[in-house]
């Protein structure tokens, strides 16, 4: 049977160009961590003349990054309809959905920076208003990922042989990220301490499991494409 | 194994086996990987208290510490009730498990009904999770921690389903094992948490 190891591999190995591409806009930008959401509406306006080819450079790259998170998902999905088996695949259909969710929450701030650096002479209190949309959704918008993340370990660890596919271990993984990922949920409360959108809970813990989970998800991935049982099980129909 | 062998025979045949965690290994990276992140909160927690002492010792004698003390108390027989289904599924002949899960449920859902009693009151009293950096973290680190009782109870369900089958197999008994683990870890937390964010601090 075709298994088309070469695509599978390529659409996975779409992980680690979307983890440095993310990784450089956000340095580019110099949003690491993230512009303070106590910064007064003059402050904002000016960091974006300040700082405005760096910043539309940072949102291509980081649509594009993002975008290659499709494939990704795609490669996810492979995998966990093996383990689903021929018949319906609704675990790899989920996480294949939320996955959309996840590129749109990092798509929609991207085109936002571009338009905050779009037109300078814009009045300050529009700009901040933009600002604020853009991070709502880029550290705020976390049910789509959570979803994914758990989906993929609950296909992980509930499912007769799944083993053969994913290593134990990597179910639980999935769990503790999801945990992860909570403190991002409540942005909309606070301008600044931890639980804010630029800090240790909402951002930089938010980060390190969001990319951490795609590099231990790459790695488990690619050894499941490649692994020999791959041969004899897995899903007829995509 | 003789299948008429006591527990206190099987405990023992087990003690000259090799070493042996509860559940299986790969759930301890779960316990643990969520005990780093509470840790990271305590840390965080203790750092603010420092920078605002006064703001924190007046929002921790707003506190009801009754509700704290009933919850913890909760909390601790629930974790025996599961720990004697644990031991029931073991034994040989095998006892029923499935009334001490149902126990343990009833203390979950009390845990969660006098969180929710406690939240009323306090929101009606104006204390909310925008009012000051006191109670941004008591209702972040105990929402937070309603969130593993939830997911708990939800694990309960499932283990006393499991535990009502006329057969368990030795799957079966992983995954009580494994259940009974991570309510512990909810147990374990929550005796960290009313300490931490009801008592300790400027008397």
């Amino acid at each position: 049977m075709q298994r088309n190891i070469t695509a599978q591999l390529i659409c996975v190995h779409a992980a680690l160009a979307m983890a440095v591409l993310m990784g450089v806009a956000l340095l580019l930008a110099g949003w690491v961590p993230p512009p303070s959401p106590a910064m007064s509406a003059l402050e904002t306006a000016q960091m974006y003349t300040g700082g405005g080819n760096k910043i539309r450079f940072a949102a291509l790259l980081m649509m594009l990054g993002a975008t290659l998170f499709w494939p990704f998902a795609v490669a996810i999905s492979i995998q966990m309809k093996r383990i689903e088996g021929p018949v319906s695949q609704p675990l790899a259909g989920v996480q294949m959905a939320c996955a959309t969710g996840t590129v749109m929450a990092i798509i929609i701030p991207s085109a936002l920076w571009l338009v905050c650096a779009f037109r300078p002479e814009r009045s300050a209190e529009v700009v901040q208003a933009l600002n604020d949309l853009s991070w709502m959704f880029f550290i705020g918008a976390v049910p789509p990922a959570l979803i994914q993340v758990l989906v993929v370990g609950l296909c992980a660890l509930y499912r007769q042989g799944a083993e053969e596919v994913f290593p134990r271990w990597y179910g639980f993984f999935c769990l503790w990220t999801a945990t992860g990922f909570v403190g991002g949920e409540t942005v909309g409360f606070f301008h600044t301490g931890p639980f804010a959108w630029n800090g240790i809970f909402a951002f930089w813990m938010a980060a390190v499991f969001f990319f951490g989970w795609i590099l231990v998800t790459w790695w488990v991935v690619m050894h499941a494409i490649r692994s020999p049982a791959a041969e004899t099980s897995g899903a007829v129909s995509l | 194994m003789n299948m008429h062998a006591t527990d206190a025979e099987a405990i023992a045949a087990r003690g000259t086996a090799a070493p042996r965690v509860p559940g299986e290994n790969s759930l301890w990276l779960l316990i643990l990987g969520d005990m780093v992140i509470y840790a990271i909160m305590f840390l965080v927690f203790a750092y603010s208290y420092q920078q605002q002492p006064d703001t924190f010792a007046a929002g921790q004698a707003l506190l009801n510490k009754s509700f704290g003390f009933i919850n913890t108390l909760l909390l601790l027989t629930s974790s025996w009730f599961v720990a004697k289904g644990v031991r029931s599924i073991r034994r040989q002949p095998r006892l029923d498990a499935s009334h001490w899960l149902l126990l343990a449920l009833v203390c979950g859902g009390a845990f969660v009904v006098s969180k929710v009693v406690e939240y009323s009151l306090k929101i009606n009293a104006g204390m909310v999770l925008t009012s000051n950096d006191f109670f941004m973290y008591y209702y972040m680190i105990t929402a937070f921690h309603l969130i593993h009782v939830l997911i708990g109870m939800t694990v309960l369900v499932f283990m006393w389903r499991t535990a009502r089958q006329p057969q368990v197999s030795a799957d079966d008994v992983r995954f009580l094992e494994s259940g009974a683990t991570f309510w512990h870890l909810v147990d374990l937390l929550w005796i960290m948490i009313f300490p931490l964010i009801y008592l300790l601090g400027r008397t």
